[in-house]
Order: C-alpha cells, then structure tokens, then sequence
C-alpha cells in the first residue's frame, strides 16, 4: 500500500512539473551567480591538481612559482612517474616495470590486474618485433600461471597469443593488440595505480566537475528555461529559449 | 508483530543458564498455543435467525508484545461448500500495548465503548476507560482478558468466498473457565453478531497441553 | 647488453647471491637482489620457486650482516634492495612470511630503521609494514617497556612510514584489555588522533590501529572521545565519506566499534543512519571493501530493534535484495544474507518485507552454496523469517524450492551448517497448514530422528527440538510416524538425558503427541511403563525447573486419559504404602515458588478429579488422604491468578469448597 501512494505522489509532482516550466532570464542568473564566491586559491588549486595529475612538471613548476599554489605532491615524483609512462609508452616495458618496483615495490605486489596488463604489453612487443620463439616461452613461463589464477586473465592472454598465429596480424581480430592505443592504455593504467600510492586521485578534478556541469543542467532543463552554457571552451551564457 | 524466540547456539550454553525457562506456560493456561475452543457466531439479521458453528486454535501467543494469533473455522457457512478458515492476530488489551481505544479499523471511540459494554465483566472498568482510555488501569489481575481479533486472511479459500474479513471482533476472554465471547464489528455487516466460545477438550476426559518453541 | 651474457634463470641467480655475499662483491650482489626483486614481485609462482631454492635466508643475512655493521657491502642501495626483496616475499604469500619470519628477518629490519639514509628506513618499514599485516605474524609485546618506549618513538616521527608502521604493530598486536589500556595511557590514541587528520594513504592503518585499542573497551573509547573535544568522532565522520572505498570502510568500523564500547549516544541515530547509507552504498564496490561493508553493518544492527526499523525506512532491504538478484562472491553474499537474517530477527515488518520482495528463491539457493558459511547465513536468514507465525500460519516457507536443499543440509558434512539448518527446521516445523507431511516427504523426519541420536549434544537438543515442534497439533499419520520411528526406547532414554534441556523437549514432545489424539497415551506404558517410569524417575530427583514443569504436563495430559490412566497417575504421584514416609514430589512442587510449577501440578490434579465416574470420589478420597487436597485447600489464595481459578476448580470437584474462603 505504501508503495502505491509513492508512486501516485511522484507522478503527481512530475505532472505539475509538466504544466509549469520556469523561466530565468539572464540577468536574474548573472545576479545569482554573482552572489556564488569561488576563493581564487580554490581555483588555482584546481588547475594545479590538472597538472599535476597529468604529469606537466614544468607547466606545474611555473605555476607554482606565478600564483604561489603548492602541489599536493612532491614535483619530483612527477618525473618518476612520467619517466615510467614514457617507458610505456614506448615499449620498454621492462623497464617500466624496473622503475615502479623502485619507486614503491608495493604498487604490482598488490595490483595483480596491472602487473597482469604490463606482462601482456611486454608480449605483445616481443611479438611486434616477430621475436616468436621468445614470447612464446616468455607466454609460457610469465602469463600462463596468472591466467591460472584468474579466469579473465587467461582470456586475454589467449587472444594476445592468437596475434601469432597470423603471418598478416594486421588482419588478426584481435590485431588492435598491436595498436598504440594499447600502449598508451596500459600507460595509463600504471599512472593511475602510481598516483592511488601516492595518495593522490588518479583522475584531476576539472573534467569531472565540466561533467557534472553538463549533467546539472540536463536535469535543470526539465523544470526550467535558463541561460545554459552550450560551448563549454567560451562558457558563455546562452539566452533562455521563450 | 515481534514474536518471542529462544537463542541458542553455542554448544557452551547447552547446560546451565535458564535462557530457556518460563515459557512452556503462558500466565493463562486456557489461552495457551495449541488450545481449542468452538461455538457459535450469532448472524442473525432482521430477516432469519442463524448461527455458524465456530472452532478457534490458538497458535502464537506473546503476552510482553500483547499478541495473540490463531485460526477460526466456520462451518456451516451458508453457499461455502467447505469450512471457511481464517488466520487472525490479536490484540490485548493490556493498557501497555493497546488500551481500550481502538483508533483504527473504522471504529471510534464511541463504537469502542458500545461493543466493550456489551461485556458484563467491563462495567467496573467503565468509568475509568471514561476518563483515561483505561490507561491507569492494571489489568494484569483481572480475571478477564479483552481483546481486539482482527482476521488477516482466508487460510483455505480465495477472497473471492463470498466471506468479508472487514471487521474485527471485539473479544473477552474468562480466566476462571476459559470461555471466550465476542462481538463482530464492520460498518457495513450486521451489528453486534455474537461469538459465542468454549475451551474444547476435543475428546479427552480432561485438559491436555501442547507447545513449540521457536528459535 | 653485457646483461644478456648472465643467465636470469633463479638457481642462476639464487646462487650469484650466495656467491657475491661470500666474495664480498657488492656490485655483483646488488644486481642480484634487484634481479631477484623484480623477478618476484607480483609473481607468485617466481617467489614460491625462490622460497624453495633457499633465497630468503641468503637474503636476510645481507640485512643481518649490514644491521650488524661488518660486511663491507653494507651501503645503503644493497640494503633497500634487499629489504624490499624481502617485503615482496611477505606480500601476498603465507609461504613467504613463514620463510621471511623463520630466515629472523623482524629484528634485523627494525635494526635497519635507525640508519641515517632514508632510503633504507623507508625500505625497512615498508617491509615489516607487509609483514606485520600477516595474521602468521608474531605479536609484539606492548606490555615490554623497551617495545613500547620504541613504538612510541616509530609513532612519533616524522616519518610517515614509520608512524604507519607503528600503526600496523599495534593493529596486529594489541587485542587485550591491558594492552588497550596500556597503549592509551602511553598517549597513543593522542598521537592517532593528529595522524587521522593528515590526508594520506596511512591513514588507513591509524583508523585499523584505533579499532584495535579502543573496541570493546569502554573506558578507553570514553578517553578518545574525549580527545579535543571529541574531534577524533568528527573526523571520522568527515572519513565516512572518503573518496577511497576501502578508507570509507575502515571510517565505519571504527565508527561502530566505538558505537558499541560506548552503548551509543541515543541521539546518534542520525549517525547511525548515515553510517548504515555509506556501508549499503560500499555494497557497490567491487573491492574487499565491498565484500566487507555488510558484516559491519550486521555488526552495527545487531540486536537493535529501533536500528532494524531505521534500517527498513531507509530501504536497506530493498537494496540489499537487489544484489542476491546477480551472482555474488561468496563472501559478500554471506555478509548480506546476515544483514538480512538480523533485519528479520525481531520485526515483523521486516519479515513481510523480506517475503514481499520475491526473494526466498535465492535465499533458497544460497542454501546449496559450496562454501558453507554461506550455507549457514541463509539458513539463519530463514530461521528468521520463519520466526512469524503469521507467515507459518500462511505456509510461505514450507515449498519445495526451501525444504528439499534445507532437508539436505541436515546431512552436512559440517556440524555448524548442521547446526543453522536444525535452527530453520526447528521453525518451519511449527506448520500450521496441514503441509507437514512436506517435510516428512523429502525425508527430513528420518533424518531429525537420526540427528536425535547424535553424540553432540546441541545437534541432539535441536533435533528433538524440531521433532516437538512437528508434533504441535499435527495430523495423526505425522505423529504414529515419528512416534513408530523414534521409538518408545529412545523416547525414554531422551528423558533420562544428561541434558536437562534435552529431557524437556522430549517430555513436551509426548505432550503434544497426546493432545488431540487420546489413544497416543498408551505409548507412556509401552514396554512395561518405560516412559512413564522415566518420567516419574525425574520428577522423584532433583530435577531442574523447567523439567519438572514439563514433566507435570506430561502427567496431567496422562490424566486426562481414561480411568485406567488416571490410576496409574494417582499411584506415580501418592507415594505407595511401603515408603510412606517419603513426602510426594507433587506436593513439593504446589509448594514451590515457581508459579508454573504449582499451576502445572494443580492442573494434573484437576484432571485427576474430574467427576466421569464411578471411581472419581475413589480417587479424591485418595488424594486426600495423600494430604494433596489440604495442600490444594491452602492455595485457594495463590497470588498467581491462573493457578488460583485452578485450585477453585478443583475444589469443586472434590465439592468440599469451603463457603467461608473467597
């Protein structure tokens, strides 16, 4: 019974809703959003946090030396962390995997999923370069016992080891493997996972407040007509639609 | 309706401790689990006299919670071809868990006082119920017991049996010779129909006990 | 590559280690122990192959020998090396701590934390970090002054590995009252509290590390409550909220376990309420912390009717029976299948929200889980909705989707999963829909009659148990079968159990297979009066309460048999002519304190003088001259009402009722 009269209510409230649109115009809105204080300090630090985030030492350093924002973390790992992404990135896999175990010995004891998707990288260079022999006992000896202990792994690892089978991988399903693309996500991955041991979120804060920005006003548009920002690079105000 | 249950798990706690005394008599034997009663409801209208033969079982009983539950059959139910059973709940009127106000159930306190006045045994208690809704009142000594018997739902057969559960029964039981009596109470059937009920034996020379406990 | 001229295969490089230890090649070494860490970490199969070529100790000892300051490739680069080799050997691995522990790694690393370098502590404490979140791990004694004085030191510091360090030894070491108090009278709880408002990955560890000192301590809670003017609970509720899961979920732990060693502020319930919100909400997360989120929030519910009512008001179980619709870890489907047993444990409200929501299938299923403390979670979650009888009275649970797997369990090669299913069936015995037959269909009677005969004595009490519950107003085939099957032998041997529990539920057993069908009273003289002779046999000795209760019921559902029946009872409780001396136990027991004792025995003496006959004033003059009638004359008074109506009934019977006494 009760659950009818929740139903009956919002349907209600959704119907007035229908009937009585709002209309805000543009200066109501300005006015509102004169009277919303954002700290320039809060502000700063959102930029900082996107720089630091995505790795810019140098723009970061400037900044910090320009608006006075000090990172939350030290400029120095950015470099580490970079230097590994960049190992990534252009396949030195094993390196890459040197330099994490150095920066913290941690971060692929205790990430099986990442320290899976570096060893599959590393395969997937060694069948780039048409090293067949190697990455077969490398398939062996490395991936086989993780896909033995995970299910998922073992899947991934067999459509890696499928590129083999192809003279023309380019032709192989599974032959977007062999794509940058595929570097780059692994590089991310291993950013991300640095970035969560060093206490920092992997992803910086200003796309996802543009995100919620856009959502926000998704929702608005139901009940209101309101200057909406339909070009997010200028952020200007759009007059409501009458 | 919160229903009594005994813990017990660890086999530590088998011997010693008394977390499982007490409770294989309710403080009123006659109203106990597993009792009978049977009789009549009184169905008379304007036009005929009649009466359905009743049988009542009491199947859960918490006086803490002043809950009562059983089933009541009717038997020569006119145009039902089996008996008529119903699962009801009870409520005692224990001036901790419920009082004499049943402020539900489409009864005012003026239909309340009407039905519980039909009783003899709550005459002394009038005035009092009168000036308090009976609040002040300890019933714990009383030798009669009211209560308030709502069906729930026809146990073996549809809704659709030609029977309302609507109403509820206003109920007073006797602790001396566990005879039970009652009035029907729903807006919309005939008033005041009488039940009539007395603690059954069923075919024993004597009064025999049986319970469960939950856990 | 010169590298590629060394082999990498781990006996190669197992004994390279050896080998540059003993010719004390320090850069030969420090290339092993890097080959070797990179090798092992994140790679089980690697660091179980080392573990068994002995590369452990050989690593150790590098630590021993720079901790011991002789070895001339004690730099700093071969010790962090070395120890982070070791920390990853721990990582994960139960093999690898007991070799870590057995090779004497844990002195030799917090040796290593008072060197100079950095590097090297942070590598230390990293390590015994891992190795102190082994269950394998030893305790560290907090009750020593010196480990104290030294733990206190690690807190202390700036260092922030080394203040999480401390935070994981006292996480695993501290759990006894004394140590709690100990470890807060050192100002420990003090330090955490600072530490808790630092943002860092740490901070798990400190919240880990106050759950320990303070749970279950009030006197220790009260003092970190106290701290700042409570500032340790606001941040914690500021925690609550984390964007890491897993710090979300350690927030709520230490939140109830400081809950509960407090006995709740009652005006907490907005706390309460929020704390219930973020651990329904880390149900979402795939992490341990999800796995983990419902038994503390069981542990939050548990017991608290007002915080299960909460809990249905904010659709607790609406959520949570949204997850048993996918297929679950076993875990986390034990952790909700608890939550909602708790839910169900007191309010009917939750039962009949639980059953509305088309759930019993899963529950159902959970029941044939191959883990088997699932198993048991879902035979507690229908112990519990069984435990309305207005859902008995309905018969929702007795179906064959609940009854064939429940009925199955009963045969669990576990005693505990045996133990939870008797629980259910105990419940779903006492069936008021004339479906009993159901249970005794998928062969759960038998095998309740088997279990009866169990050497575990709880097994042996629950079986009974159920078994009376089936006999609760039951159709005669149901009782002349588990009568026939249980037999009048082990019947009279139940009653004579060492349990007093035991014996009671088999006397309210025979009670109920007489009520409502009088011939069943022939089964108490069977084989030359066996049962009844047990049962006289206990009433006559110092039994408990309870027994003898129960034992007077038998007696007077025995005498509300016919004359022969009633005779045979008259001449158990009249003491024969022979020990005339030996005062009847029934008198006894109407002068017993305990008001059911009395009513019970006044009961059997009602039926005793029920007028139905030619022998019924025999039978008074009997009781009489017994001295029970005076007896009963003297009750007519009873404080307890019921026993009193009793005794007035009575004395009508035996029409002597004396006109004077009201």
């Amino acid at each position: 019974m009760s659950h009818f009269w929740i139903v009956l209510g919002h349907l209600q409230s959704i119907e007035a809703m229908a009937t009585s649109k709002k209309v805000i115009t543009k200066e109501e809105w300005e006015k509102k959003l004169k009277d919303v204080r954002i700290r320039k300090e809060d502000m700063n630090k959102l930029v900082m946090n996107f720089l630091v985030t995505e790795g810019y030492v140098e723009a970061a350093e400037k900044f910090r030396m320009e608006s006075g924002t000090e990172p939350d973390v030290d400029l120095a790992t950015i470099s580490d962390r970079m230097a590994v992404k960049k190992a990534v990135q252009s396949g030195n896999v094993q390196d890459a995997i040197e330099k994490v175990n150095d920066l913290n010995p941690e971060i692929l004891d205790t990430n099986p999923q990442l320290y899976f998707h570096l060893q599959q990288q590393r395969l997937i260079e060694l069948i780039r370069y048409g090293k067949v022999e190697e990455a077969l006992e490398f398939a062996q000896e490395e991936l086989a016992p993780r896909g033995e202990e995970n299910q998922g792994f073992l899947e991934e690892l067999e459509k890696t080891v499928a590129l083999l089978a192809f003279e023309d991988v380019k032709n192989c399903p599974y032959g977007d493997l062999l794509d940058v693309s595929q570097r780059l996500k692994t590089a991310s991955e291993v950013n991300a996972a640095i970035l969560t041991s060093q206490s920092h979120e992997k992803d910086p804060k200003l796309p996802s407040l543009l995100k919620m920005l856009v959502w926000a006003q998704n929702q608005l548009d139901e009940k209101a007509a309101y200057p909406r920002i339909n070009d997010l690079s200028t952020a200007t105000l759009e007059d409501p639609p009458v | 309706m919160p229903v009594r249950v005994e813990e017990c798990s660890a086999p530590s706690q088998l011997s010693g401790n008394d977390a499982f005394s007490g409770h294989v008599l309710p403080p009123y034997t006659l109203l106990s689990v597993g009792r009978a009663f049977t009789g009549t409801q009184n169905v008379s209208s304007l036009q005929k006299d009649e009466a359905w033969r009743v049988n009542v079982r009491i199947q859960g009983c918490d006086l803490d919670q002043g809950y009562l539950c059983g089933t009541m059959e009717a038997l020569n139910v006119p145009l039902a071809d089996t008996p008529v059973v119903t699962f009801w709940e009870g409520e005692i009127i224990d001036a901790k868990n419920y009082t004499f106000y049943t402020g539900k159930w489409e009864a005012t306190p003026d239909d309340d006082i009407k039905h519980w006045c039909k009783f003899p045994s709550f005459a002394p208690l009038l005035s009092q119920v009168e000036t308090d809704g009976g609040k002040s009142l300890d019933l714990s000594n009383y030798p009669f017991i009211f209560m308030r018997w709502k069906e729930q739902y026809f146990v073996n057969v549809g809704i659709d049996c030609g029977l309302t559960i609507a109403g509820f029964y206003y109920v007073c039981f006797s602790c001396s010779d566990g005879s039970i009596n009652g009035f029907y109470y729903d807006p919309n059937s005939s008033p005041f129909q009488k039940l009539e009920l007395k603690s059954a034996n069923e075919g024993h020379n004597g009064f025999t006990f049986s319970s469960y406990q939950l856990q | 590559m010169p590298a590629s001229a060394v082999s990498n295969r781990p006996e190669d490089v197992t004994e390279r280690l050896g080998a540059s230890v003993a010719a004390r090649d320090g850069e030969t070494l420090l290339k092993a122990l890097r080959e070797v860490k990179n090798q092992i970490i994140g790679n089980k199969t690697k660091k179980l192959l080392y573990i068994h070529l002995g590369a452990v100790p050989k690593i150790v000892a590098v630590i021993s020998a720079a901790a011991s300051g002789n070895g001339g490739y004690g730099e700093a680069s071969v010790v962090v090396q070395a120890a982070a080799a070791i920390g990853s050997f721990a990582c994960g691995v139960e093999d690898g701590v007991h070799a870590v522990l057995a090779a004497g790694a844990v002195p030799h690393l917090i040796q290593i934390l008072s060197y100079s370098n950095g590097k090297v502590v942070n590598a230390g404490a990293r390590t015994l970090r891992i190795i102190f979140q082994s269950k394998l791990a030893p305790k560290y004694d907090v009750l020593q002054v010196k480990n104290m004085k030294f733990l206190l030191s690690l807190l202390n510091s700036h260092n922030e590995n080394l203040n999480e360090l401390a935070a994981r030894i006292i996480a695993h070491s501290c759990d006894k009252y004394e140590e709690q108090k100990v470890l807060c009278d050192a100002g420990v709880l003090k330090r955490l509290v600072e530490l808790l408002d630092a943002a860092s990955n740490q901070r798990d560890a400190y919240i880990d590390s106050v759950v320990a000192v303070v749970k279950n301590n009030s006197e220790v809670t009260e003092y970190f409550l106290s701290i700042g003017n409570g500032r340790a609970w606001s941040s914690l509720i500021e925690i609550m909220h984390d964007r890491n899961p897993q710090t979300r979920y350690l927030a709520c732990v230490c939140l109830v376990a400081i809950g509960k060693a407090s006995c709740w502020n009652s005006k907490e319930l907005q706390t309460k309420t929020k704390l219930m919100l973020v651990l329904v909400e880390l149900l979402e997360e795939p992490s341990q912390a999800g796995d983990e989120a419902s038994f503390a929030l069981s542990d939050l519910l548990a017991d608290k009717e007002e915080l299960h009512k909460q809990a249905i008001s904010i659709n607790v179980v609406e959520k949570l029976c949204k997850f048993l619709e996918s297929s679950l870890p076993a875990r986390r489907l034990e952790g909700i299948l608890l939550v909602l047993a708790e839910i169900c444990s007191k309010l009917e409200t939750g039962r009949y929200l639980l059953l509305s929501l088309q759930v019993l299938n899963h529950i159902a299923e959970a029941l044939k889980h191959e883990c088997a403390e699932v198993r048991i979670a879902a035979c507690l979650c229908i112990r519990n909705i069984s435990r309305s009888i207005k859902n008995l009275s309905a018969g929702c649970m007795s179906n064959e989707t609940v009854l064939v797997p429940l009925v199955r369990l009963l045969h669990d090669p576990s005693t505990y999963v045996q133990d939870a299913a008797l629980g259910a069936v105990c419940n779903l015995a006492v069936d008021f829909t004339f479906k009993k037959p159901a249970l005794m269909k998928y062969g759960g009677v038998s095998q309740l009659i088997q279990l009866s005969k169990s050497m575990d004595s709880t097994i042996r009490l629950k079986s009974l148990w159920a078994l009376r519950n089936l006999t609760f107003v039951a159709d005669r085939i149901g009782k002349e079968f588990i009568a026939s099957e249980l037999t009048v032998f082990a019947l009279a041997s139940l009653i004579c159990d060492p349990e007093f529990l035991i014996q009671e539920q088999a006397m309210a057993l025979i009670c109920n297979l007489i009520h409502g069908c009088a011939d069943f009273i022939k089964l108490v003289f069977a084989e030359e009066c066996l049962i009844m002779n047990a049962v006289t046999r206990q009433l006559k000795s110092d039994s408990a309460t309870q027994v003898c209760v129960q034992g007077m019921l038998l007696l007077c559902n025995v005498a509300a048999g016919d004359q022969s029946h009633k005779e045979a009872v008259l001449s158990c409780i009249i003491p024969s002519e022979a020990n005339g001396t030996a005062v009847s136990f029934i008198l006894r027991f109407m002068r017993n304190k305990d008001h059911f004792l009395r009513t019970a025995s006044v009961w059997c003496i009602l039926n005793l003088t029920i007028r139905d006959g030619a022998n019924s004033p025999s039978r008074v003059r009997r009781l009489q001259n017994a001295g029970i009638v005076s007896q009963i004359k003297s009750m007519v008074n009873d404080p307890w009402l019921d026993c009193k109506f009793r005794v007035r009934t009575v004395l009508e019977q035996c029409s002597i009722v004396d006109s004077t006494s009201t």
